[in-house]
């Protein structure tokens, strides 16, 4: 069984170098790259040892590090990880549960001590030859940066009035049980498109940053409004309002738009950024944020607010 | 909901204007208006408004017909605009795009066209555009992927019909139990490698993240490299798992700029919570040999003593500061909360306002104290002027409690006897011009957090009863021979408010 399989298994090696070169594109792992793989409950240091697209998909042969050839098997990339830090993390935390549980056999004791000493010292090489190729570099620029941007926190600045109109807002809504009438006008959508009309004569063309930003608010408000920029009593609006793939920048306004400004200063601390970047996203966020108190006026206005009538029919329901 | 569909409709019914007016008329009525048509608008007017008796209806059309109006005086200028100014402006923009290498299809400004929602890939979590979308065969599946993402990592090949892997588990390719909402991967329990750290939905029943992601969701992305495109940095941007309620910095309740100073108790007088100690004002001590007014030279004047009933001068004497208070005016300031600013021309040493507040013990001072600690107050308003004698304007008192503190002062606090009551007086150090701030120095006995200052001037100390580094020369103008009795304030205002 054991002759036959192998047999099977250089076969169907010869049959791979033998055939086509597999194309470059597609492939998540390359021959030779160490990965973590799945086997069972645990993850295992492996090496990728060839690659073959079988069955219109991608699988990858891989070695078990510290372990006998009998255990190298053709895997699909869905059990394959990255050898990055966090998943060795990952690893380490599954192999402090198993370990225990090996702990109480005392008939395999020794072996798992061979083999762990083996991986071990495979990881050495490994971290040595890391050290050649000048990854700890990399490695260390990157940590600093990471550590740069961890301080760093979006300083962006709400004026005073909006504020206000923020508080105001948690008022109507919190404790006079009132909610914004939708559909708003002006909606998220005409205050970007005025802003960039704005932009526009000012700069006397459109900005690649400026559009890109635009575009990046509009797509995170719409995926961030249901998940945490609404208030309890507003998530049966949202629900009668939304249907199907409508966008909520074509449905609500600036009252729930500025929520989002109190939410990107923390969020963005999380996101990698650059330096650039990272000053050219804050100068237009900040200048947008000026843009709508400006037009507070027009945009942001006390009469938006109307009593929740749904609920005055359920108090009826439960009268009756 | 009744109202809001008899809104639409009223406005649906505006819109179209007098057509829609017809089939509520009867027969005649209808044959009179087809008669006449160079009066139609001004007969439906007239006729049809008594039709609709209840007012509501006649509010909204009347509503209806204004939105009308601003409407159709909006589109000419709003096509005119958008024409000569925005839309060849994008179109450049697209032109530029294209020509430094970047896809069509990216180049597309949502908020301009009102699209539908964006929907992310979710092997590379950027969005799908239109005309890279690929499709799930399932039905009722809502994933949504790029025809590349699902070429190069799902291994997909366009003959076929593309099943989104989130339909079966990964490892015994059987009907699954929960997908992710993250990534691609779905499973079983009992196939997952690390099943104690499958977080599962509650709100969403059969979706979970999987042991892939970090259970905090901020951290999702933390280990990207730094980014430079902007794109790339709202892809990146984390979003909750579960539903979050939206909540505001509390403390912002209590910034919210205020349009009326903190409010208190007015008075005109000291009010004593202690027994008050009145000198005998008739006991013939009184200027003598002063002239028929008193100034510098009186000796009443060099011992901060007011002409009282007991001097022989007239009333027009020069002696009797706490008569007349100077035009103050409380303003908002930048810096230091609320202060007071000069409403006229001051000269040097002229009275200005006098500090008015509750007369306390001092056991009853140091109760008020921790009471204000307790309550978590932050604003002292107390000036201590001598043993068991201190003059508290945190609840009542006039405008002089609002004077911020300055390390280069333009007033200063003097403690006189007037009809042998001890009275405390803001006078000026210098001249001080209209609309000036009016400031003082508090020397600040610190009680609760470190109050930084905020003064501005030169020789700031940097905050607020930091000893002084320079000598306290004392500025003696009456009899050089006399040292004045300085008052030794605690806990004043902190310019913060």
């Amino acid at each position: 069984m054991g002759s036959s399989s192998k047999e099977e298994t250089a076969s169907d090696g010869d049959t791979a170098s033998g055939g086509a070169s597999p194309s470059n594109d597609g492939r998540l792992f390359s021959e030779g790259e160490r990965v973590l793989a799945y086997h069972g409950p645990r993850v295992y240091g492996a090496k990728v040892q060839k690659v073959e697209l079988r069955k219109k998909e991608w699988k990858y042969f891989v070695h078990y590090l510290g372990w006998n050839k009998n255990w190298d098997e053709w895997v699909s990339a869905d059990r394959l990880l990255k050898h990055t830090e966090e998943n060795l993390v990952k690893q380490k935390a599954l192999d402090k549960k198993q370990g225990v549980e090996k702990g109480t056999k005392s008939g395999r004791s020794a072996q798992t001590k061979t083999r762990s000493s083996a991986d071990t010292k495979a990881d050495k090489d490994d971290t040595k030859t890391n050290a050649a190729k000048g990854k700890k570099r990399k490695h260390e620029s990157g940590n600093e940066k990471d550590n740069v941007t961890a301080e760093k926190l979006m300083k962006i600045q709400i004026p005073a009035s909006l504020k206000k109109q923020l508080t105001d807002d948690w008022e109507y809504i919190a404790q006079k049980d009132k909610v914004v009438k939708l559909p708003r006008s002006p909606n998220v959508d005409e205050i970007l498109s005025k802003y960039l009309e704005f932009k526009t004569k000012k700069d006397g063309m459109v900005t690649d940053s400026v559009a890109e930003i635009l575009k990046g608010i509009r797509s995170y408000f719409d995926k961030a409004l249901p998940v945490m920029l609404l208030y309890k009593k507003e998530r049966r609006q949202y629900q009668e309002s939304i249907v199907d793939d409508t966008s909520p920048s074509t449905v609500y306004g600036a009252e729930h738009l500025l929520r989002l400004f109190v939410k990107l200063p923390d969020l963005f601390s999380y996101v990698n950024m650059e330096e650039e970047t990272w000053s050219r996203m804050q100068q237009t966020l900040s200048d947008f944020l000026k843009f709508i108190q400006k037009n507070q006026s027009t945009f942001l206005l006390p009469s938006a607010y109307d009593s929740d009538k749904v609920s005055d029919g359920k108090g009826k329901g439960k009268d009756d | 909901m009744l109202d809001l569909g008899n809104m639409s409709m009223s406005a649906s019914v505006a819109l179209t204007c007098c057509p829609s007016f017809l089939p509520a008329a009867s027969g005649p009525e209808l044959a009179k208006s087809i008669n006449s048509p160079e009066n139609l608008a001004g007969e439906c007017n007239g006729k049809h408004l008594p039709m609709i008796p209840p007012e509501e209806e006649v509010k909204d059309i009347k509503i209806a017909n204004g939105v009308t109006a601003f409407t159709r005086k909006q589109n000419p200028s709003d096509r005119v605009k958008k024409g000569f100014v925005l839309d060849d402006h994008v179109k450049d923009w697209v032109k530029r795009r294209v020509a430094s290498g970047v896809s069509e299809s990216t180049c597309f400004l949502p908020f301009l066209v009102g699209a539908k929602k964006m929907v992310d890939c979710l092997v590379c979590h950027k969005p799908v555009y239109p005309g890279e979308d690929l499709s799930c065969s399932v039905r009722g599946c809502q994933g949504a992927y790029h025809s590349l993402c699902a070429k190069e990592s799902l291994g997909f090949s366009k003959s076929s019909k593309f099943k989104c892997p989130q339909h079966e588990c990964f490892v015994c390719k059987q009907r699954t139990q929960w997908r992710c909402v993250k990534c691609p991967m779905a499973a079983h329990d009992k196939h997952s490698p690390w099943s104690k750290e499958i977080l599962h939905l509650k709100d969403q029943p059969g979706r979970a993240v999987c042991w892939r992601h970090p259970t905090d969701w901020r951290l999702d992305t933390k280990h990207a490299v730094a980014q430079s495109e902007i794109e790339e940095v709202f892809c990146q941007l984390p979003l909750p798992y579960v539903e979050e309620e939206f909540k505001i910095d509390l403390a912002w309740k209590d910034s919210v700029v205020k349009e009326d100073p903190p409010s208190y108790v007015h008075i005109r007088r000291n009010i004593y919570l202690v027994k008050k100690k009145r000198d005998n004002a008739n006991d013939g001590v009184g200027c003598t040999n002063c002239g028929p007014n008193c100034d510098r030279s009186c000796v009443c004047r060099v011992q901060c003593i007011s002409c009282s009933k007991g001097c022989s001068c007239p009333e027009s004497c020069g002696n009797r500061p706490f008569r007349k208070e100077k035009k103050i005016k409380i303003v908002k300031t930048e810096h230091c909360g609320w202060g007071v600013e000069a409403a006229e021309s001051i000269n040097k040493e002229d009275f200005i306002v006098e500090y008015i507040g509750e007369v306390i013990s001092d056991a009853q001072c140091e109760q008020r104290l921790w009471d204000m600690k307790h309550k978590g107050m932050k604003d002292f308003y107390m000036c201590e002027i001598q043993k068991d004698f201190t003059i508290d304007a945190t609840f009542k008192g006039n405008a002089s409690r609002f004077l911020n503190h300055s390390c280069n002062p333009n007033c200063v606090l003097e403690k006189w006897q007037v009809e042998g009551e001890t009275r405390v007086g803001v006078f000026a150090a210098r001249q001080i011009e209209a609309g000036e701030p009016l400031t003082y120095d508090y020397r600040f006995v610190q009680f609760g957090p470190e109050v930084k200052c905020n003064c501005g001037s030169e020789n700031c100390q940097g905050y607020l009863g930091t000893k002084r580094k320079e000598p306290n020369c004392l500025v003696v103008s009456w009899g050089a021979k006399r040292r004045r009795l300085f008052h030794r304030p605690i806990a004043r205002k902190p310019q913060q408010d």
